[in-house]
């Protein structure tokens, strides 16, 4: 299975950097996040985490790394972790952290949601 | 042309009101929303985590007339909606008000919306934003996250969210935002 990358842009709009690293399982999203089409964006990061999860089946590490996002990305978001907790409750191995700007509750806070809402490990780790 | 004359001095006035830091009304274009963002960025830099909150309230407020304003122009070949921002502050608040037109059939879904949001406290907005992404499909077009984004806005505040109509005509009404961030958090 190939690995995925974007490497990040600031323009008008805002492109998040991605790694999706199908020999190690680390994945990453970090940066800013404000898409022309942000469906059209995520979409193929949600295939590749389904295709990995029902060919490679090897743990996943995934790092979400945000300073700034808007509410349509994470709507995103939340379509990843629950990709991840599917694949953790058919016995996949699955670590999750997400970082945060210390001073950055909004950030911080939508991980806590995800984590009480959907009852999934998130490691919450302020900077 | 005529008849539409516009006061500029009845609109200089009534900005001089307050402490106006930025305000902005037309084409609300990805270009514009950029550069609106990036001054507001670069004017509240001394007040970094108020300023934050005021960025991030200000995108969502220019996507919702972006993707939901009714009033819109052609220019150059492009078809953009037209809304406002103003950006004021006074002694311990900064205000951002947005403003555009829509079809009043949205009026008392917008009510409803805001009236719910203010009646709620925090535990019980962040649950109702949750359930509303996890349920929210992105095929159809009206799911952009405008829903969402108001209870972002009201989470990210802090504060009540106030709402304005204005009937302009039969179909149309001027929808009015406004929400305050606390100066130096």
């Amino acid at each position: 299975m190939e690995n995925y990358t974007v490497e990040g842009i600031k323009s008008t709009y805002f492109t998040p950097n991605v790694t999706l690293n199908a020999e190690t399982g680390e994945c990453s999203i970090s940066g800013e996040s404000y898409l022309e089409d942000t469906w059209e964006f995520y979409r193929p990061i949600l295939d590749w985490l389904k295709q990995y999860s029902e060919e490679v089946k090897k743990p996943i590490d995934f790092k979400f790394n945000l300073t700034y996002y808007n509410t349509s990305s994470s709507k995103c978001f939340l379509d990843i972790v629950k990709l991840l907790k599917d694949y953790k409750d058919v016995g996949g191995e699955v670590a999750i952290s997400w970082y945060h700007p210390e001073d950055d509750e909004d950030i911080k806070e939508e991980a806590e949601d995800y984590k009480n809402f959907l009852n999934i490990d998130i490691n919450i780790i302020p900077y | 042309m005529a008849s539409k004359k516009f006061s500029f001095f009845h609109h200089y006035l009534s900005l001089s009101d307050e402490d106006v830091i930025i305000s902005y009304k037309g084409p609300m274009s990805d270009v514009i929303i950029n550069e609106i963002s990036r001054e507001i960025q670069e004017r509240l830099s001394a007040d970094p985590k108020s300023g934050k909150k005021i960025y991030a309230i200000f995108m969502e407020l220019a996507q919702n007339i972006f993707f939901y304003s009714s009033e819109s122009t052609t220019l150059g070949g492009k078809t953009y909606r037209i809304g406002s921002i103003v950006l004021s502050q006074e002694d311990e608040n900064y205000t951002l008000t947005a403003g555009n037109i829509v079809d009043k059939k949205w009026i008392a879904v917008l009510w409803d919306k805001c009236e719910m949001i203010n009646s709620m406290d925090r535990e019980s907005l962040r649950k109702l934003k949750f359930e509303q992404k996890d349920k929210g499909e992105y095929s159809s077009d009206n799911s952009k996250g405008a829903g969402i984004g108001l209870i972002q806005i009201a989470l990210t505040s802090a504060q009540p969210i106030s709402i304005e109509f204005r009937d302009i005509d039969e179909h149309k009404s001027f929808f009015a935002l406004s929400v305050n961030v606390k100066k130096n958090l």
